[in-house]
């Protein structure tokens, strides 16, 4: 928990805050007074050696706020800051947020929990609550600096009667009830049409001025939605704890009125820009720390050919076939978004495809193809502009909006005519040019993220998406820090405004002051120790600290990853994914392809194994020559070994390829997606045929090819032991296997954050699978997100994992995690974990050690 | 009279800048009561008061640690004792300057000058105040500069502790005309103008303490073991 402490020249007036603090922020809120001086008859002043004493108290991993008042308490406190350990200087902030209001609105954050830099936004955003209390309407931006997005889920609609409305006391209640529960709640006061406001943000709710008599709609989503708003309701009915005298019409005090629908969300249709300073809250996708200018990466400039159309009928088809293909594109993201977003982000995209059949645009345009002799992409570039500058010309703010909406449409269409990357791609702004930023997207997809180069991306934040998808994949696996589902308002940030984006803590401020900037440069630069260090020792066996050697192992997607994978560490190849062969081209590879390409990667990795796993690919693939039946189910469908064993010719190929390879290096082959017992009899009897075939060719063939499976399939999870006999090590693919589980699927935004690896139902398995191999002598490796994930690490181990493997970004990290942990202690936690009721549960004590 | 600073010296000094803050506390109070919170006085004197207690009772080992680490106790005396902001920027010249005396028992005129130039620098880093701002710094910097313009020169001790002093006084008495810019006198703007400063003022006396007592032949006031 992040501590307090507060400098002021007045003894009591620092006890009397610390006070308000506590009864804000909770008795385990860890305050420091350091008012007045320690001489008889207690004078005024500050005591820098006091103020130093008052840090060193409530100090913590966490953080220090320091707040003071005036003057020599400004100045005790930055003398305080030199007396005290230079590394523990980089987790104090000395914050210029007002005494009172600052303390109290960082006693509720950090209350909370919240980080630092969240805490330091929340004290230095205090004044703004009282501002719109005493000018409602002076002080919009204030206002706005907490809007978010509302989440979908149920509602509740209060009329606020206690006295004193939201503010202080009664406001700090809200938010502590509300951040009680694992729901996502916002709140609108609907008399003012101000909000929806994040109920975990005290400022924010502040600042919705409600007032007595004020109507608030309260939105959860969630899975503890509908427990949040009951408690809610149970606080309101309780006066949100007000002194009942406080209330004359006790009794009375709250209506419940009936539920809404969704759509009556009160958000402005179109968001303004994020105020400076303020915090976009979403999911921590990949970790580490960014600080550098937006590169919005759906405006990418684009140039309109001019020229006359080559056939003005041909330019007009190419038009239509542009929009059509546009109005698809609308759809899925809109489709994506339903639901996740609220309903009103999702009539955006109504709006944008009533765009594409609108008069007032199409008419234009195909006026300028037939009369005017422009190509249709100069037409179509000519009518949006004209169209999107009648827009502008409104007085209406709201209306004025539209015109981005225009442009946005109209770029989109563009792409499609003139045949561009949609939305995004190696030609957009800001990357092109080699400049340094933090990409700016709605959402990734897997094309999408692939394209990013570690060397021009900073950062990754995203509006939408879950940690789990695609996208956050593959940013955790560059090692690019990553925010995802930080909501609409981010896709209103303008190019070039600067950002810090911390993946650990899923936030993003928007044009950060310099304290925070200082504060994210300071973790900056230790995490870089940090990763110096763990570079360092990263060709190093990582061994934990009570002996046990755990090998780091690389995913590789094919032999031109292999040289990353040994310089980042790798202790050998724990996974090779060979689809990258098949992919290729529009015809299997042959047997003799495969083995040269084995063997490069066997080669690269000079001695250390191999494990080499067979296709695993399936209808969602696209293998054209296979002639796959389209599945509505694909996940679920024919892949993997039941994908091999359907085509014994191309598994056959496939496994005399490896064992070629295996007769001249330490290679072991191993089977995705299996299910049964009888898959895997299978399989190796294909494995014996073709042993058989080669030494029938007279060529060499290994003594031994260890054979493992990948238990990513329930069942092969839950029966275990029955696959014990027939194989000879195991792999845990924590992805699917979570998926599976879960039921949920990664690459779905709405569920992803569902199929959690960290989950103990995944747990269990694993402890499961652990357990009948310790018995039968196989080794359990983990080859999905999990075995990169430093939390994770500890409890693989203690459940008995023995290897890991992982994108070869995270292996320096891994090491330096296995040596940090000790075997007998990551049981005695596993143990603990098993026994959790969910995956928040286990984050958590695996965060804190 | 010596040409060294001695640790003798340095608690003749600090008694002579304690009596002299305790004889004018009532006009520093008065001078900043003019344009400031009125606790100048009172401040500097409760901290001085808090230092000559301290060098009372040194025990014989600290007595005798050197001129550095003296210095320095004074300075994180002021930083608890002062309690305005007069205490943090005085614990700044004392704790700077005690760093850069090192632990030599004695000092020469150069190393003095040294010194005290790192101590003034210490107190403009602490509050960012510049040349003309109405502050302390105003009797502060050219005392320093004069120091070791006679350090260079080669004056003696007392000399070069007279000239600083001299640099001191007309530095103060340059505030009375300017326009506050730095703590709580620039609230007031033009209104501060016509006001001596009394940080300046204290800074003055400082100086002037250090030409009076601090080539002083006096003993520690514990024998030396």
């Amino acid at each position: 928990m992040v501590g307090l402490v507060l400098v002021c020249h007045s003894a009591k007036l620092a006890e009397g805050v610390a006070e308000l603090a506590v009864q804000v922020g909770g008795e385990s809120l860890r305050v420091g007074a350091a008012g007045g001086l320690d001489q008889p008859g207690s004078p005024l002043g500050t005591d820098a050696v006091r103020v130093a004493r008052a840090i060193e108290d409530v100090w913590s991993e966490d953080g220090v706020l320091v707040l003071m008042d005036l003057g020599s308490a400004v100045l005790s406190a930055e003398m305080a800051l030199e007396m005290l350990p230079e590394e523990r200087r980089e987790s104090i902030l000395l914050t210029e947020a007002p005494f009172v209001e600052g303390a109290v609105a960082a006693a509720v954050a950090a209350g909370l929990g919240d980080s630092l830099e969240k805490v330091a936004v929340e004290a230095r955003g205090a004044l703004a609550a009282k501002a719109a209390h005493l000018a409602p309407q002076a002080d919009e931006g204030a206002t706005r600096a907490g809007t978010v997005q509302a989440p979908p889920g149920p509602t509740l609609r209060l009329t606020v009667e206690n006295a004193s409305g939201l503010h202080a006391r009664p406001a700090a209640r809200f938010v502590r009830t509300a951040a009680g529960f694992e729901a996502d709640v916002s709140v609108s006061n609907i008399t003012t049409e101000r909000g929806p406001a994040s109920a975990r943000s005290l400022n924010a709710v502040a600042t919705l001025g409600v007032r007595r008599g004020d109507q608030i709609l309260v939105r959860a989503s969630g899975p503890q939605a509908e427990e949040a708003l009951a408690a809610i309701r149970r606080l309101a009915d309780d006066d949100f704890g007000d002194p009942r005298e406080a209330c004359p019409q006790a009794g009375a005090k709250v209506r419940e009125d009936q539920s809404v629908p969704a759509e009556a969300g009160v958000a402005p249709l179109c968001d303004p820009a994020p105020a400076p300073g303020s915090v976009l809250t979403g999911l921590p996708a990949s970790p580490g720390i960014a600080i550098g200018e937006a590169r919005p990466l759906w405006a990418a400039p684009i140039e309109v050919p001019e020229g006359p159309p080559q056939d003005r009928a041909a330019d007009l088809a190419a038009l239509e076939r542009a929009l059509i293909a546009t109005a698809g594109d609308i759809r899925r993201a809109r489709a994506s978004v339903a639901g996740r977003a609220s309903a009103y982000d999702a009539a955006i995209f109504d709006a944008h495809l009533l765009f594409l059949e609108d008069e007032a645009l199409l008419g234009p345009a195909r006026e300028g193809v037939m009369q005017d002799g422009k190509n249709a992409a100069q037409a179509w570039a000519a009518a949006v502009f004209a169209a999107a500058a009648t827009w502008e010309t409104l007085a209406d703010p709201y209306q004025r909006a539209r015109a981005a909406d225009v442009r946005s449409v109209g770029d989109q269409v563009l792409r499609h005519l003139l045949d561009l990357p949609a939305d995004f791609g190696p030609s957009s702004a800001g990357l092109d040019s080699g400049a340094l930023g933090i990409v700016v997207a709605p959402d990734l997809t897997p094309a999408e993220a692939a394209r990013l180069d570690p060397a021009h991306v900073l950062g990754v934040a995203c509006a939408f998406g879950g940690p789990t998808s695609h996208g956050a994949i593959l940013a955790r696996s560059l090692g690019i820090p990553a925010v995802v589902g930080a909501g609409r308002a981010l896709l209103r940030v303008a190019d070039g405004i600067p950002l810090a984006l911390d993946g650990e803590a899923g936030t993003i401020t928007v044009d950060p002051p310099a304290a925070t900037i200082l504060a994210f440069e300071g973790r900056r630069a230790r995490r870089a120790r940090e990763e110096a260090e763990a570079q360092a020792r990263a060709h190093l066996p990582a061994v934990t600290r009570d002996g046990t050697v755990v090998p780091v192992y690389a995913n590789v997607a094919g032999p031109e990853d292999v040289r990353a994978a040994v310089a980042a560490g790798a202790d050998g190849v724990g996974l090779l994914r060979t689809e990258f062969l098949f992919l290729a081209a529009d015809h299997p590879p042959s047997e003799d392809e495969q083995e040269r390409a084995y063997r490069v990667v066997a080669e690269g990795l000079g001695g250390r194994p191999l494990t080499v796993r067979t296709l695993d690919a399936g209808a969602d693939k696209q293998l054209s020559y296979l002639h796959l039946e389209r599945e509505q189910n694909p996940s679920l469908g024919l892949r993997g070994i039941r994908l091999g064993l359907s085509r014994p010719e191309l598994l056959t190929g496939q496994l005399r390829a490896v064992l070629r390879v295996a007769a001249d290096h330490p290679v072991r082959v191993m089977f995705p997606m299996v299910a049964t017992v009888d898959e895997v009899r299978r399989a190796r009897e294909l494995l014996d045929e073709a042993r058989a075939s080669l030494v029938e060719a007279g060529l060499a063939v290994p003594g031994r090819c260890d054979v493992g499976i990948m238990v990513e399939v329930p069942a092969a999870a839950l029966m275990i032991e029955t696959f014990v006999p027939h194989v000879d090590f195991f792999s845990l693919g924590t992805n699917d296997l979570a998926q599976y589980v879960l039921a949920a699927d990664r690459g779905n935004a709405e569920v992803a954050a569902l199929a959690d690896g960290l989950h103990p139902a995944v747990l269990r398995l694993i402890d499961r699978v652990a357990r009948a191999a310790a018995e039968g002598g196989q080794s359990v490796a983990a080859c999905g997100e999990l075995a990169g994930d430093p939390l994770a690490i500890p409890l693989l181990l203690g459940l008995g994992v023995a290897e890991l493997s992982m994108a070869p970004a995270r292996i320096p990290a891994a090491k330096q995690v296995v040596r940090a942990t000790d075997v007998a202690a990551a049981r005695r936690l596993a143990g603990e974990v098993l026994a959790a009721a969910s995956a928040g549960e286990v984050r958590r004590p695996a965060g804190r050690r | 009279m010596r040409d060294t600073v001695t640790q003798g010296g340095l608690t003749a000094w600090l008694r002579a800048f304690a009596a002299a803050v305790a004889r004018d506390r009532e006009e520093l109070t008065d001078l900043d009561a003019a344009i400031g919170d009125a606790d100048h006085g009172s401040n500097m004197d409760r901290g001085m008061q808090a230092v000559v207690g301290k060098l009372g009772g040194l025990s014989p080992d600290e007595a005798g640690v050197g001129v550095g680490a003296l210095l320095k106790t004074v300075g994180m005396t002021l930083v608890s004792t002062v309690g305005g902001a007069a205490g943090p920027l005085y614990g700044s010249l004392f704790l700077d300057m005690g760093k850069a005396a090192g632990e030599d028992a004695e000092l020469t005129v150069a190393q003095w000058a040294t010194a005290v130039e790192a101590g003034v620098r210490g107190v403009q880093a602490r509050g960012k105040a510049e040349l003309g701002d109405k502050t302390m710094i105003d009797a502060l910097a050219p005392a320093a500069e004069a120091l070791s313009a006679a350090a260079a020169c080669g004056l003696s001790l007392a000399d070069a502790l007279r000239r600083t002093a001299e640099a001191a006084a007309q530095g103060m008495k340059a505030t009375t005309p300017l326009v506050a810019r730095k703590g709580r006198a620039s609230y007031l703007g033009e209104r501060s103008a016509g006001h001596q400063d009394p940080g300046a003022t204290s800074s003055w006396l400082l100086m002037q303490a250090a030409a009076e007592a601090l080539a002083s032949d006096a003993p520690p006031d514990r024998p030396r073991t």
